[in-house]
């Protein structure tokens, strides 16, 4: 029964000492990538319940992609990919098709961020986020300015029926402004607003001009 | 130890022998050494000397993981794996590609392929193993390991699933595309 090859292998085994791994390591290894696959889903989930609370009740994202939670969509997107490679990694990860595994993920991530954002997780995350990530910090409050410019000067501000009645004309071009609208570069006022505004807005680094005509102006962001 | 009383054991009886004693091992290592080794040689066409030192790797590290062996597999899935996954690392540390099968496993593969897709029988004495190996080394890797296993090894969906590590679906479709994409490559060798 013993062959020449047995015997050099029994022989090396014996030599080295090698010992078979115990039976723990392999359990502690599939339960670690099991673990690490739900963590990083259950990331993904606190990353989409955040992106939930950015977009909430915001209409300007619909004006505007860099309005997106773009931090926010990164994480949870290299948290998902971390979920189906962890996965990958553990016993019997190939009896099911990837791309079905990789939906299901998403679906969990998806449906437990949706439940945790009506929990207020998504808030609290950006809040603590806000709190304790300084580069984060630093990020936010550069959206928050950008969109209160917005708000204010475009959304609040901006065309009201009143001026539209005053300038029929204005409706297309308007119309034609919010449509190539991006990040609030482009602002309209109306001809009272524009005579108030020119100073402060000359002060905050704003440059105005005189495009549109009928007294409507049009102020860029530097 | 009387080695004949291992004769009518199962590999599986035989793995918790393995790890109460390791000279029990010599009863896999005899019951594998040749079907390992032209397996070896079928996927890559590696020297008999490296094939042995491959053969040695494979046996050690099947002992060192031997408490990791699902009983949900059968053992001969869970060596071919091994043994597939040592020569792919094999393959990728050497950067060698290797696109040959060995010669005298042609003819049974083509064969099988030709029988299997219902392709006329006269054809089968006409088959030239050069344009075989031709074809062979024209497809690609994915294909030719299946139709290996299937057609050569013998193997069924489920144990080529659990060697290759790929759901039985995928494994399916591969075969399927294997066969056409070897039937093809052949005949455009001998058109």
């Amino acid at each position: 029964m013993n062959t020449q090859l047995s015997n050099k292998i029994i022989q090396q085994i014996k030599k080295q000492e090698i010992t078979p791994r115990a039976k723990i390591f392999f359990i502690f290894k599939n339960m670690f990538f099991w673990l690490f696959s739900i963590f990083s889903v259950l990331i993904g989930a606190i990353s989409f319940a955040t992106i939930l609370y950015n977009l909430s009740g915001k209409d300007e994202i619909f004006t505007s992609f860099s309005y997106l939670p773009f931090f926010w969509i990164i994480i949870l997107s290299l948290f998902l990919v971390l979920s189906i490679k962890n996965y990958q990694k553990t016993d019997n990860f190939y009896k099911y098709n990837t791309y079905f595994i990789f939906l299901i993920i998403i679906i969990f991530a998806f449906g437990f961020g949706a439940i945790m954002f009506s929990l207020g997780v998504g808030q609290k995350t950006e809040t603590l986020s806000q709190k304790y990530l300084p580069f984060y910090n630093r990020y936010a409050k550069i959206l928050t300015i950008k969109k209160e410019i917005f708000k204010n000067k475009l959304i609040k501000i901006g065309i009201t029926p009143e001026i539209l009645a005053q300038h029929p004309e204005l409706k297309e071009k308007i119309d034609k402004k919010f449509r190539e609208n991006v990040l609030g570069k482009t602002y309209l006022y109306s001809p009272s607003e524009c005579l108030e505004k020119k100073y402060s807005c000359e002060n905050k680094n704003i440059k105005f001009s005189d495009e549109l005509g009928c007294g409507c102006r049009k102020l860029y962001l530097k | 130890m009387n080695f004949e009383d291992f004769k009518k054991k199962k590999d599986e009886e035989v793995v918790s022998c393995v790890l109460d004693s390791i000279d029990c091992y010599a009863v896999l290592i005899s019951r594998y050494e040749h079907k390992l080794k032209k397996y070896i040689l079928r996927i890559s066409d590696i020297s008999p000397e490296e094939t042995d030192d491959l053969l040695q790797d494979i046996f050690i590290s099947v002992y060192q993981n031997l408490n990791s062996f699902d009983q949900n597999l059968s053992f001969s899935s869970w060596i071919y794996r091994i043994a597939h996954n040592i020569v792919i690392n094999n393959w990728k540390k050497n950067k060698k590609h290797h696109n040959n099968i060995s010669v005298e496993d042609n003819m049974f593969l083509v064969e099988s392929i030709f029988n299997e897709n219902s392709i006329e029988t006269e054809l089968n004495n006409n088959f030239n193993q050069e344009e075989i190996k031709k074809a062979f080394a024209k497809m690609d890797k994915k294909y030719r390991e299946v139709l290996i296993l299937k057609f050569i090894e013998g193997k069924d969906y489920k144990e080529i699933s659990d060697i290759l590590q790929k759901p039985m679906g995928s494994i399916a479709t591969l075969i399927n595309r294997g066969k056409k994409n070897f039937i093809k490559e052949y005949y455009e060798y001998t058109t």
